[in-house]
């Protein structure tokens, strides 16, 4: 069975670190919960590359596991701020995560 | 060495951010902890370029000289210091007067007397571009090139000072310091390492204080935070009861607004708090030990730059037909096309940028936007100018307007009106914007190198 990551985090956000870069956080409340989406390959620099279409190298990702957290950063397509930009805090950009499917 | 007369050290953050405020009565009790020192952080990044750019501060007159009135009022009664960095959210040098203005007035009208400390670091754009010719400044990742007439050109560049600098004032016997681009953390953390405590520990502190009450479980309101920090530990501990700490929500406040959740970058080295360990002391404090920090050879100033682009107007409008939806793509080609023609005509030498966005398709994620599809059976549009003067920006959208509204669409033969126009006039002037142009660190030769320091005595 699988579950939407929307459905299982507690929290999902995204935010500027700084004007250059663009992070999530994927939080949760239940360390079995954690582990599973953490342990089920689902998040990975590859599936974040593609559904934001970036190049997979410029992905990283971090488990916290003392957060009971998982990370995404990669650098922003456009600088905060700049004529381009659409979202100044970069809050709205984690919308596409929700939908990934957890094993 | 360790300052063996303060066997611990207690820091009250006022809130995370100077003028977004704190509960009266949790700067109350905060004060009932005896703080060695209160600090507040008032700038960032994340309001975006203007403020850098211009001078002009984040937050108004009003809701920071609330903050401050209490803060200095509540530290003078104590004769402990107040640090406040980053003034104004860029850290100018006329945010740094504002602020310092406010302090003076504050001093004055509560009868009290201080040593005030006032380091400003607008940086010398020489210096800057002799570095850069030695090699001496480094682009940090994502790299954003920038040359010396880049630098020439800004509005405002300023260097990010560390802990050093206010540890500098605090030897000087600085009462209250007013800092323009600080460290968040460097606000919290030089307090501790001026008596020696823990540097790991200190800068792992000051990286939770920094946003004030942040990092509780539930932050339903802007609010005080307090750490005690001992020889081998600290622990964090709400002043209002109706907040508390647990170990995930302070562990998880590593994540905010860093890249990396493990390795934070400062003046003079690395925290890592990879190896730090949270554990409950009750059900709202919680004990932090096992951060370090590793110090690097040298120390940097982080340079932080803003340059006008422009003058911009915006106009916002909708669709509603959904031939117009359906034919969107050529519909904004052909615009483009056909607002460039008539700027040829009126005045070939202007330089222009005209910006669509498509509010209901992709006007919030731009190009991370997945789906592309419009799904509503209407669209947002907000048109925005660019140029080089107010008059031409507006020229450029008062164009913009006319094309749009009569744009034809295949489906329907004759004379359209194809948008509909919110305002009259339909366009608002956004003044000057600016634009971030820097990600670099510059080597300095010691600390104070491009800090202007000034010690002022108010008060009898």
């Amino acid at each position: 069975m699988t579950d939407k990551l929307g459905e299982l985090a507690t929290l999902i956000r995204s935010k500027n670190a700084g004007p250059f870069m663009l992070t999530f956080d994927i939080m949760f409340d239940d360390p079995d919960i954690y582990v599973r989406v953490r342990d089920a390959g689902v998040i990975t620099c590859e599936v974040i590359a593609k559904l934001y279409s970036r190049p997979p190298g410029s992905v990283n990702i971090y488990w916290v596991d003392a957060a009971l957290a998982g990370k995404v950063s990669f650098p922003r397509p456009v600088i905060q701020g700049s004529l381009e930009d659409t979202d100044m805090h970069a809050g709205q950009q984690f919308c596409p995560l929700l939908d990934i499917s957890v094993p | 060495m360790l300052d063996q007369t303060q066997s611990e050290i207690r820091v009250v953050a006022s809130s995370g951010m100077l003028g977004t405020g704190f509960r009266t009565e949790t700067f109350a009790t905060a004060m009932e902890f005896d703080p060695h020192v209160i600090g507040c952080d008032a700038g960032t990044t994340d309001a975006g370029p203007y403020y850098l750019g211009s001078g002009r501060p984040h937050f108004s007159h009003a809701e920071v000289r609330r903050d401050l009135h209490r803060m200095i009022v509540g530290a003078r009664a104590r004769a402990v210091p107040v640090i406040i960095g980053s003034c104004g959210g860029g850290g100018t040098d006329a945010h740094v007067d504002e602020v310092t203005d406010m302090a003076r007035e504050i001093l004055k009208a509560e009868q009290l007397s201080a040593r005030l400390a006032v380091l400003k670091t607008e940086q010398d754009r020489d210096l800057i571009v002799e570095r850069m010719r030695q090699g001496r400044v480094h682009a940090l990742h994502p790299e954003i090139s920038a040359d010396k007439h880049d630098i020439r050109d800004a509005a405002h560049v300023v260097g990010m000072i560390g802990a050093e600098p206010f540890i500098h004032a605090l030897e000087d016997g600085a009462d209250i310091i007013i800092a323009g681009r600080a460290s968040d953390t460097a606000i919290f953390a030089a307090y501790p390492l001026w008596k020696g405590y823990d540097p790991g520990l200190s800068w792992h502190l000051g990286k939770i204080l920094e946003c004030g009450a942040a990092c509780v479980v539930q932050r339903s309101y802007s609010d005080c935070m307090m750490a005690r920090l001992q020889s081998d530990h600290f622990d964090l501990i709400p002043p209002n009861p109706a907040m508390r700490c647990s170990t995930q929500s302070v562990a998880a406040h590593s994540l905010y607004e860093n890249a990396d959740p493990f390795r934070l970058v400062e003046a003079t080295g690395v925290v890592d708090v990879s190896t730090a360990r949270y554990e409950a002391v009750d059900d709202r404090v919680v004990r932090v030990s096992g951060s370090s920090f590793q110090k690097t050879d040298g120390c940097t100033v982080k340079l932080e730059g803003a340059r006008l682009v422009g003058y911009q107007s915006i106009m916002i409008a909708g669709a509603r037909d959904s031939h117009v939806l359906d034919a969107l793509p050529e519909w904004e080609t052909t615009l483009v096309e056909k607002v460039a023609e008539r700027m040829t005509d009126i005045d070939p030498a202007c330089k222009y940028r005209l910006k669509l966005r498509i509010y209901g398709r992709d006007g919030v994620m731009g190009q991370l936007e997945p789906n592309k599809r419009i799904v509503g059976h209407e669209v947002g549009l907000v048109i925005e100018t660019t140029s080089d003067t107010q008059d031409a920006a507006n020229t450029v959208a008062g164009v913009a307007r006319h094309i749009m509204l009569h744009l034809p669409v295949k489906r329907w033969s004759g004379f359209i009106t194809g948008i509909a126009c919110l305002h009259n006039p339909p366009y608002l002037e956004r003044g000057p914007v600016y634009e971030f142009m820097l990600n670099h660190t510059m080597e300095v030769d010691h600390p104070m190198e491009t800090v202007n320091y000034k010690m002022i005595t108010l008060g009898h």
